[in-house]
């Protein structure tokens, strides 16, 4: 058996059978199913790890051959496996709550699958292919369906597709540079055309526009599916440049202007989001600035520990806007609008939906004993030993994304008749609530419950853990 | 190839990109899209053989006939006053030149990047990029933004030709060339059934 195939190749397959069953909920529980399965294949038998099954020796072979191109998967692609795919059945499983998911589930499985796809392909240039061609697939489930769409899609479409050809470029300039690193215009001309496809990518400042005019057109769980997933993997894809190419990874400027990028996402992020009265905007904006976060962690001259920190984040990230993208889509049914006006009073018809947007709010504002206050303490912390003024910055985001949840959650509770607490979540719905805010409190009291090992991020990026 | 079919190739390229910035009404900008592509296939014969770009200039065709498709089968009509002369016109056509104005200006360094690359190749592919930025950012219309998009990978296209031969590359990004037109295609048809 092949990696690629199974992970890469496999669930494109899949979604596409899924096409002929027109249930919704059966289309969910499959892609989940299927999603878990392939998750826990990474976890117990990752690719190019012998194994035995009853008295037979097995093993993923890493590599599958494509017009003389190379897809890859080694043990050290154990990580963002297990991420992508983890985060997929945990999503799957959660569209069974919602109405016509049924393209957006075998959509989404099939950009799950695309995305390792690029993660695996070799030269790298075909990444940026794979990931606009994810990018193109995922236009048509974002459409509500029956409604028409806004100038948020037009605009995502255009940055996806802008990215492409910076890299492209980048490409080619990188291998100028492999031939001859002391060219100091080559380098930096090839430093441009990777800034600018990655900026574009990862939809840093002010590539972002598009996210919160996207939230006031599609579910809140679409907008979370693509913010978690395409910045997660541009940035893997990223962070292998930086580990393949030694002028990259020594190069002092370019940690410091991933740490300008990201505190400048943050912060302009948190002060949008202060400001809002959708919701989902609000929401759009903490999704975004999680690229902020992990670009600021891996921006660490201790590079080891930037690498942790990033890859800590991923998981209390894809809880927090799990949890936070559930409620608010149910929400949004309800109410038929995420306006500050046509939630009022909200909290009190929906107690669980409220307490969950609440929960994910106070998350990402870094408020101690959930999720997040501990990565983002400890990357305050190196920060502030490093940049002071930078410290500062980083800190006044807290305020602004802990203005923007007080302001949803006061919101939520304003009304001129109150008639007294009562719940209309169902019992499903009020259970999944509830498991995801104790996982955040979970997450927040032992954050290195679920750390990754230390062993499998050096594996994966070995040149950049060196560099300590 | 010689070089006075790349030049004209260019002054043709120049034309029609700015024939698409200015002229609003589809049918003319798809006639432009299309000699645009005709126009591409001469330069990119420059580094390719002639199969691979006359695939390129197929699939060009392909998306631009998509786009007309779409446009005839959602019975478009255009706004009033579209054919005539106007001061939006004009300032489309001014922003237009100032492009070039400045690609030509700005040659001698720019040509540095990309040393093996000829005159018209480079001044071709620089215009599209940048005319290709000015229609998105100058419309809301999906097709024109779709256009402006394409015109823009031309150009990324143009420029690529000297880097990469690869016959697997080319039909990735042929896909992508006709996989942008089929989701514009989609807008297009949501756009409509408001």
């Amino acid at each position: 058996m092949n990696a690629p195939l199974l992970w890469f190749i496999l669930p494109i397959v899949v979604a596409g059978g899924l096409f002929l069953i027109q249930n919704d909920k059966s289309v969910s529980i499959l892609a989940g199913f299927f999603s878990l399965i392939l998750f826990s294949v990474a976890a117990f038998l990752p690719p190019d790890t012998p194994f035995t099954i009853l008295t037979v020796a097995f093993k993923f072979e890493p590599t599958l051959q494509f017009f003389g191109r190379v897809f890859s998967l080694t043990h050290s692609d154990k990580i963002p496996l297990m991420y992508v795919y983890g985060f997929g059945s945990f999503w799957f499983f959660c569209t069974l709550a919602y109405n016509n998911s049924r393209k957006a589930v075998i959509i989404s499985l099939a950009i799950l699958g695309i995305m390792i796809g690029a993660i695996a392909v070799e030269p790298f240039l075909y990444s940026a292919i794979l990931l606009e061609i994810a990018a193109l697939i995922a236009i048509p489930f974002l459409v509500r369906e029956g409604q028409t769409f806004g100038r948020g899609l037009v605009r995502f479409l255009i940055n996806q597709t802008l990215g492409l050809p910076f890299i492209l470029l980048a490409g080619f300039l990188l291998s100028g540079v492999e031939a001859g690193p002391d060219d100091l215009a080559i380098v930096l001309q090839a430093m441009l055309m990777l800034g600018l496809g990655f900026a574009f990518l990862l939809s840093v400042f002010p590539f972002y526009t598009w996210a919160p005019m996207l939230s006031e057109e599609i579910e809140p769980y679409k907008l979370a599916f693509i913010l978690l997933t395409f910045p997660l993997i541009s940035l893997l894809i990223g962070l292998d440049f930086i580990d393949k190419y030694a002028w990259l990874r020594s190069s002092e400027i370019l940690f410091n202007l991933l740490q300008v990028v990201g505190l400048i996402l943050i912060l302009s992020a948190s002060i949008w989001a202060a400001f809002q009265n959708h919701l989902g905007r609000i929401f759009a904006f903490s999704l975004v600035s999680s690229t902020g976060y992990a670009l600021i962690a891996l921006s660490s001259s201790d590079h080891i520990l930037g690498l942790e920190s990033f890859f800590l984040l991923i998981l209390p990230n894809l809880v927090t806007f799990g949890l936070w993208s559930y409620s608010i889509t149910l929400l949004d049914e309800k109410t038929n609008g995420l306006w500050k006006e046509d939630i009022r009073g909200a909290a009190y018809k929906y107690p669980y939906i409220s307490a969950g947007i609440a929960f994910s709010g106070l998350t990402v504002a870094g408020i101690p004993l959930l999720a997040m206050f501990p990565i983002k303490v400890a990357i305050w912390g190196t920060l502030a030993v490093e940049q002071t003024t930078s410290s500062t910055l980083y800190g006044l985001a807290f305020i602004g994304f802990f203005i923007a949840s007080a302001r949803s959650f006061s919101a939520m509770l304003a009304t001129n008749t109150f008639t007294g607490w009562k719940s209309n979540e169902t019992q499903n719905q009020k259970t999944i609530i509830l498991l995801l805010v104790v996982l955040l409190i979970l997450l927040g009291l032992f954050p290195s419950l679920f750390k990754p090992s230390l062993d499998l991020i050096i594996e994966m990026f070995p040149n950049l853990a060196q560099l300590n | 190839m010689p070089e006075y079919i790349q030049w004209i190739s260019t002054l043709l390229l120049v034309i029609t990109s700015f024939g698409i910035l200015v002229d609003l009404e589809w049918k003319n900008n798809s006639a432009l899209m299309a000699l645009q592509y005709f126009a591409t296939f001469f330069l990119l014969m420059v580094f390719w053989p002639i199969n691979m770009s006359g695939s390129f200039l197929i699939a060009g065709w392909v998306s631009v006939l998509i786009i007309v498709m779409t446009n005839q089968n959602i019975k478009r009509t255009d706004g009033p006053n579209i054919n005539t002369f106007s001061l939006e016109k004009l300032f489309r056509l001014f922003t237009g030149g100032l492009v070039l104005l400045i690609i030509i200006t700005s040659y001698s360094n720019i040509s540095n990047w990309f040393p093996s690359a000829t005159p018209p190749l480079l001044i071709s592919s620089l215009n599209l990029i940048f005319v290709g930025f000015l229609m998105i950012g100058m419309s809301q219309k999906i097709d024109r933004v779709i256009f402006g998009l394409l015109t823009i990978m031309t150009g990324f296209e143009i420029a690529f030709t000297q880097v990469d031969n690869s016959v697997l590359m080319l039909a990735l990004l042929c896909l992508i060339l006709m996989s942008i037109s089929l989701v514009g295609s989609f807008l297009m048809n949501n756009a409509e059934g408001k």
